[in-house]
């Protein structure tokens, strides 16, 4: 009966997944290898499933309450796309061991700078190319009132999205956390906005590497039906309490898994 | 106010595209889940060695053994993957339609790569 273990597990991880726009990978690989003892491969593949599955199940409710950005979503996916193949040509040739350690302090030092960030902080004006592609939009508050956003360092997000799709596949980890770094940071949108618009974006990347593990025949439906079930449940539930939850408090939790996820990085690059 | 609008409509939209697909698709992979768990609960622990087996070999033994729980998992699965992909299509069409050029053709992009990349057999 372990297996029915995956189920509570899997909701857990699209639920903090989809609030934090990081899909489920960090939770699921450790989960099936370390508890399950499946096969590092297996694993990966059903956490790809994972992140589709958070992207997709959140994604629907976050662009009906208007959390999404559609139109900076589609902008920044071109970089994301791009250096993702850029990272899969280069990942032969670099030895990554040592971009660990450099972005595991990067990724902490980030978490730091999140931290000292009490309140929004977003920009007053917009960036030329953000009037040309109307990027700005609004986002509900506490009492559903629209809250107007600009978007700022338009062409540097592009650039920092291209470096973090290189970066994932460099390093093998989801972009989520530089995407969402990017435009809480760079494009200075509201970290609820940077949250679900990332948890769109991350679908899209992954969905291209999950069809390569499913036509392989790595995800298996055993591991990967379960996963997919109480992912797509935690994060219909992560969406649902995403509106309601304080900005201070999602900026919290974020920098808490960021913190987790820079360590885990330093570790490795270490031994 | 009428761009507002259009894209408003078009979140709709994709909105709806992606909640009845996820739903569609949990309920292939619940149902199949289900069905299998009850024959094998701890099936999960058979996968500690990597052993390769095709999706076009699992495929052909479920419809061998009508196995109808596998052939529902893999559906829901193919369902699942494929959504993300086809929101981007979808995506583009929609601007296209909005006569939004710059971000139609940036839609049409991302898909290109992203068809490129899989055929190159480019692990993204």
């Amino acid at each position: 009966m372990l297996g029915l273990w995956i189920l509570p597990i899997s909701m857990a991880a699209g639920f903090l997944g989809s609030l934090l726009g990081l899909g489920g990978g960090i939770i699921i690989v450790p989960t099936l290898t370390l508890l399950f003892g499946v096969d590092i491969r297996y694993a990966i593949a059903a956490s790809l499933i994972s992140v589709v599955a958070t992207s997709s199940g959140a994604a629907a409710s976050y662009l009906k309450d208007h959390l999404t950005n559609l139109r900076v979503a589609v902008f920044l996916e071109m970089g994301t796309v791009v250096g993702a193949v850029i990272g899969f040509v280069l990942a032969s040739r670099i030895h990554a061991q040592a971009l660990f350690i450099l972005f595991g302090f990067f990724l902490l030092f980030s978490a730091l700078m999140m931290l000292r960030k009490r309140e929004e902080h977003g920009s007053v004006i917009n960036h030329p190319w953000a009037d040309k592609l109307r990027l700005d939009s609004s986002y509900p508050g506490p009492k559903g009132e629209p809250i107007a956003y600009k978007v700022a360092m338009v062409p540097f997000a592009l650039v920092v999205m291209l470096a973090a799709g290189i970066l994932s596949a460099l390093l093998g980890i989801g972009s989520g956390i530089f995407k969402v770094l990017a435009m809480d940071s760079a494009m200075k949108l509201p970290i609820k906005v940077s949250s679900a618009t990332s948890n769109f974006m991350i679908g899209v990347t992954a969905a291209g590497s999950a069809l390569a593990y499913f036509l392989r025949g790595d995800v298996r439906p055993e591991i990967a039906a379960p996963v997919a079930v109480g992912i797509i449940a935690g994060s219909f539930l992560g969406a649902k309490v995403m509106s309601r939850i304080p900005a201070v408090r999602l900026r919290q939790i974020f920098v808490v898994v960021l913190s987790i996820v820079s360590i885990q990085m330093i570790w490795k690059g270490w031994r | 106010m009428k761009s507002t609008l259009a894209v408003e409509t078009l979140e709709l939209k994709i909105s709806y595209f992606l909640r009845y697909g996820v739903f569609i698709s949990a309920f292939f992979l619940a149902v199949g889940w289900l069905g299998e768990f009850i024959h094998a609960p701890d099936a999960i622990s058979h996968f500690q060695v990597y052993s390769p087996v095709s999706l076009l070999q699992m495929i052909q033994t479920a419809l061998r053994e009508s196995d109808i729980f596998r052939l529902s998992s893999l559906l829901g699965l193919a369902l699942l993957v494929s959504l993300p992909i086809i929101r981007v299509f979808l995506t583009a069409y929609l601007f296209i339609r909005n006569r939004d050029w710059y971000l139609a053709s940036m839609a049409i992009f991302v898909f290109g790569v992203l068809t490129i990349s899989f055929f190159l057999g480019i692990d993204l």
